[in-house]
This record gives structure tokens, sequence and C-alpha cells, in this order.
């Protein structure tokens, strides 16, 4: 490869790989759009369908759908009310009060600039920040990594919703999942409990298509038919040249708070939403307007959520710890096409980190093109009624789980882990913890294990290094200001 | 009291109890290692001891919390059937078993209407029908043709 930005721009721009990627924003944009519908799910989905592409169109496709699915949310917070991903519900403080005014175009159209913006700053900033970063994780030695793998779990807080200990009960619980199966050391089976079928451990996809998927396609089953909402005229969706002037001004900001918190793991889009907007009004002349309808309003949530994507691929490709739901799937998927993410990636497979790079940017573009073509259609769409979806995505489901190996065993795992996620959603225990720590669990083992063979049975190891050591204390760190921080947000609600 | 005892978090901490006393006891049949703490038992039951304490903090936090101001009846939507719940799930057993038998083609139309059927406000057979061969005339597209993927096939018809 003699040039790799060249060569890069090459793979993106096939035409296969470019349709492939058009596909996949107008896939993201309407899962994100669709009540009941998410980017994971979308993406969990698609994996099947991906295993049949090589690895550089498998991606660019999933990439698609992540940075459609990130912006899909708004349209239908804006429209109706109605966030459909957990970090549009800031867009909906100022995005409805716009549309009540009779300017949900205009809103619409902020959160497209602001999302293609902020996706774009992130992703320039994660082709600039990940090679050092995986250069400098090459020398990492396995106490490093599972002090790595120690910090990526703490990714579970950003996934927990209402209680960090349900979500670390989850998390505890995929972590214990995670070791049936081959012990990676010794060649033995474990937890199998004599059965052929847990010989080979759980199987990643099944899960993945039964905590998302099925466990949706149950709880949609369940849930009421919702009244049809008409939804009236959208209006001018491009904005005048001050209005863009004022959206650009605040996507600067926003798409920095987001890429930051991308690049934690211990934060998500949501916490990304909240903090741009919370900053934009503590830093607005005039913060007295925000939530009644200003275009600054949307344009802070939208970026920074949008950001999120290319900071959370920056630990989730050089170190292989994935920053939330959506790239835990998306790590899923790239060790299904054999690639391993972490700082090898790097040295062995140039040829396809370049193309991953080229592809965040025109993801991007395309998502803004694609995004301004749907932005009427969507609203229709996103009325879908729920039989319609209950069905379309529990074929989809079943034939993606049975398509990876041709086994009707792991439709029975999807099946199963279906209704153990619905169950587990039902009573407040989140089910992406689950998957985060499938991922997690085996890393981190092989890592603490491989240490402690090298210590001779030492913990001294994990603190006398200073990288290990300091990863620990952060993620300690993490840990406690989260439950501080949960214990005082209880304690404010039981006095209120 | 009781009542508290019966509440889902209190019974899913103690399945969660019962679930790591499991893993913890069937690690102790492993083969030992070298180093002691780098046998592949040392991790499950690293593990399955930190489950074991979350859940019990679970049930102390369950048990403690004020009655009627649990997190579940926020959660719980308004109007949700658990009866369709059941039902959409055991035709999803019951289609995973008719395929093998029947087939992808019968089998997913046979699943997709009951589906939709038993979903819908006001039941009409023939959008349910209608809209079931449209998704498997997507699914069939996409997998056979698009991605050349093998469909199940059934002991009765392929």
């Amino acid at each position: 490869m003699s040039n790799p930005i060249i060569y890069a721009l090459q793979a993106v721009f096939q035409p296969m790989n470019f349709l492939l990627m058009v596909a996949g924003a107008a896939i993201g944009i309407v899962f994100g759009a669709v009540p009941g519908l998410t980017a994971t799910l979308a993406i969990a989905l698609l994996i099947p369908f991906t295993m049949n592409l090589d690895a550089i169109p498998a991606l660019l496709l999933l990439l698609a759908i992540y940075c459609g699915g990130m912006y899909g949310g708004s349209i239908t917070a804006i429209t109706i009310r109605t966030p459909c991903t957990p970090a549009a519900a800031a867009t909906v403080l100022d995005g409805y009060p716009l549309a009540q005014k009779g300017q949900a175009g205009k809103a619409v159209g902020a959160a497209l600039i602001a999302s293609t913006f902020g996706g774009l700053v992130s992703a320039i900033i994660m082709i600039f920040l990940s090679p050092p970063l995986a250069r400098f994780a090459l020398a990492f030695s396995p106490a490093e990594y599972a002090a790595v793998g120690i910090f990526g779990l703490t990714a579970v807080f950003s996934v927990s919703g209402q209680s960090l200990l349900k979500g670390a009960i989850s998390a505890v619980f995929g972590l214990l999942l995670s070791t049936v199966g081959l012990d990676p050391i010794l060649p033995v089976p474990r937890f199998s409990f004599g059965s052929l079928a847990l010989a080979g451990g759980i199987p990643f996809l099944p899960a993945v298509i039964g905590f998302f998927a099925m466990a949706e396609v149950f709880r949609l089953a369940g849930t009421p038919n919702r009244k049809q909402v008409v939804i009236k005229s959208i209006g001018r969706v491009w904005p005048t040249i001050d209005e863009l002037k004022r959206i650009l001004k605040t996507a600067v900001r926003g798409s920095l708070i987001g890429t930051w918190v991308g690049i934690l793991p211990g934060a998500g889009g949501t916490i990304a939403a909240y903090m741009a907007y919370g900053e934009e009004r503590r830093s607005s002349k005039h913060p007295e307007l925000y939530g009644t309808g200003i275009i600054e309003g949307v344009a802070a949530p939208e970026s920074a959520n949008n950001a999120v994507s290319g900071g959370a691929m920056i630990p989730m490709l050089t170190l292989g710890i994935p920053g939330d739901a959506v790239t835990a799937v998306l790590l899923g998927a790239l060790t299904i096409q054999g690639l391993q993410p972490g700082p090898m990636l790097f040295k062995d497979h140039v040829d396809v980190i370049y193309p991953i790079f080229a592809g965040m940017i025109l993801a991007n573009l395309i998502m803004f093109v694609v995004g301004f073509i749907l932005i009427k259609p969507v609203t229709y769409i996103a009325t879908i009624r729920k039989e319609y979806l209950v069905s379309a995505v529990a074929v989809f489901a079943v034939i993606g789980a049975f398509a990876e190996s041709g086994s009707t065993l792991q439709v029975m795992f999807a099946v199963g882990f279906g209704v153990l996620g619905y169950f587990m959603e039902k009573y407040g225990f989140p089910v992406a913890p689950v998957v985060l720590s499938l991922i997690l669990g085996p890393m981190i083992e092989n890592a603490l294990r491989q240490a402690l063979i090298i210590s001779h049975g030492s913990w001294g190891i994990f603190v006398t290094r200073p990288i290990s050591a300091g990863l620990l204390l952060v993620s300690l760190g993490i840990i406690v200001a989260m439950v501080r921080r949960q214990l005082k947000d209880r304690s404010c609600g039981r006095a209120e | 009291m009781r009542a508290k005892l019966m509440h889902p978090d209190v019974v899913a901490a103690a399945l969660g109890i019962a679930v790591s006393a499991v893993f913890f006891v069937a690690a102790g049949n492993l083969p030992s290692f070298a180093v002691k703490l780098a046998g592949p038992e040392f991790f499950p039951r690293v593990s399955a001891l930190l489950l074991i304490v979350l859940c019990l903090v679970q049930v102390a936090v369950s048990l403690t919390s004020k009655a009627g101001s649990t997190q579940e009846d926020a959660r719980e939507e308004a109007g949700h059937d658990i009866r369709l719940v059941f039902a959409v799930m055991g035709m999803s057993v019951a289609y995973f078993y008719g395929m093998t038998l029947l087939g992808f083609m019968l089998g997913t139309f046979l699943y997709c209407t009951a589906l939709t059927l038993i979903t819908q406000e006001k039941r009409n057979p023939t959008r349910a029908a209608g809209s079931s061969l449209i998704i498997i005339a997507i699914v069939y597209a996409v997998f056979s043709y698009f991605l050349k993927a093998t469909l199940p096939s059934g002991r009765l018809f392929g």
C-alpha cells in the first residue's frame, strides 16, 4: 500500500461500498427515528448481513448505520416529542417548542447540520488521536490490558439507566456468563454442564440479537397500540445564513464536549447531550430563552451526541474497549470479521484502519444528504403500526441468528436470551452491561491471569506498573463519583 | 414484610445468588494450576462472589425502600399486556421448532401472520397475511439473493 490515504479514498468510493454507506445511513436514520427501534438494534440485526461481505464494506455499512442512528432520534424528538434514543431526550427541550411554534423544519434542519458537524469533528479527532494512542498501547503488558479492561467496564455506568446497582449486577452477571466455554489458558471446558451447545461458550451474535432485538419484540408486543399521530407540515428546513452561523458556533463547543465524553468509557451520548445543552445555556447571554424553543438548544445536544460516535471509536479501535452499547456491538462485528480491535489492529491491518477513518468522514457527509432527503418520509415511517414492526423485527432477528452458522441452536439461544432480556429490562436490570461484559470478560480474565503468571501470583504487579495503577485509580474514581451522584440524586428525590 | 420479600428485585437478587452459587460450586471441580490465582476457577469464583455481594446489597436496598415508591411502579407502562408477551414468546419457541419441520417459507408465514394478528388492535387477517408475504419476500430476497445465505429447510417441506 504505497499511499494509505489514496487507498482509503479508493476503498470508500468504490460503487458498492458507497451504496452500502448510503443504505446504512438511511437504515440508521430510520431505526433511530422509529419508536421501539435503535441504532444498536439495527447493527445487531445487520451483523449477519455483513458476514458474507469483506471486512471493509461490512464496517463501512455498520459505521454509516451508527452515524445515521445517532441523528435519527432527533426527528421524532422534535416533531412528536418522542425521543427514540436517550441521547435525543435533550433535543426535545427546545426542539419540540420550536415545532409547536410551527418551526419544526428549522429545528430538524438545525439538528441535521449540528449532527453532521459533530460527527465530522469527532471523526477528525479520532483520525489524529488513534494512531499515537495505539503506538502507546503497543507497549502494554498483560497488567495494563487487565487495567484497561476494568477501566472499560466503567462504561457500564453510561448504559445502566436509573440504577447503577442493577447495572453493576447485570455487568457482573455478564462476566460470569463470559466464563462459559473453553478456558483461555488451559484447554478445559468450563460450565458446559455436559452440553455441547455450551462447550464453545455463549455465542456472541445470538446473545446480541436476543438481548437487543428479541427482547424488544417481546416488549413491543405487550405495549398498547399508540394513537396514530398526525404530523403537521414540517415547513422550511434550510436555515438562514444568520441561523447557520448560530448553529455552527454552538456546534463547535458541543462537538468538543461530545468527543471528550465519547472517549471516556463511563459516559455516553445522553450525558454528552445534556452536558452540551447545560454548558450552552450557562454561557449564553440569554439563558432564560432555553426551553422556549431556540435553535442553539437543538444544535448543542445534537452536535454532542453525534460527536460521541467518533470519540467512542477511539478506545474501541486502539484498546479494544467499547465506550457504549453500540461500540460494544461494533466490536463484536469486528471480531466476527476476524479483526481484533486493539493496538495490533493498527500494526497488522492498516489496510482496514485507513478506510475506517475515511469511512467515518464520508458516513457523516452521506448522513447529511440522506438525512435531508429523508426528513419528511421519516416522519411518516415513524408512525408505523406496532404489529408490522413486531413481526418484521422478529423474523429478521430469527433468520439473522440462523444465518451465522446455519444452526437452529443459535436461534434457540437468541429466543432464550430474548426472554431473559425482556424480564431483565422489565425489572430494571439493563441488558447492555451484560453484552459489554461478554466482550470485556475474556479480555480481562486472560490479561489478569497472564499478569499473575508473570508475577508468580503477586498482585503487586498491578500497582507497581504506573499505567496499570493509574487506570485502576481512575476506574475507582469514576465508580466512586457515579455512586456518590446516584446517592445524592436519590436523597434529593426523597427530599422532594 | 412478606410483600417486600416477594418484591421482584428481591426475587431477581435471590436468583442471582442461586446462579452464582452454582457457578462457585462448579468451579471447584476445575483443575488447579501451578500459579494458584491464575487457574481456571479463579475468575469465575471472583465474579460469583462479587455477584452474590451485589445481590445482597440489592436485597437490602429493596427491603429498606419505602413501599409504594418502587422503581418498577415508575417503569411499568400503563396498559402493558403481559399475556400478549407470553403469547409471543410461546409463538417464537413454536416458530423455532416449526421451522425445522415446515421450512422457512411456511413457518415464517404462519409465525408472521399469527404475530401480526394478535398484536393488531382491530384484527384484519387479510392485512396480516399480506404484510407477512411482504416480509417473507424481503427476507428471502436479502438473504438468498443478496447474501447467498441458506435459509432453514424443513423435514416436511423444503
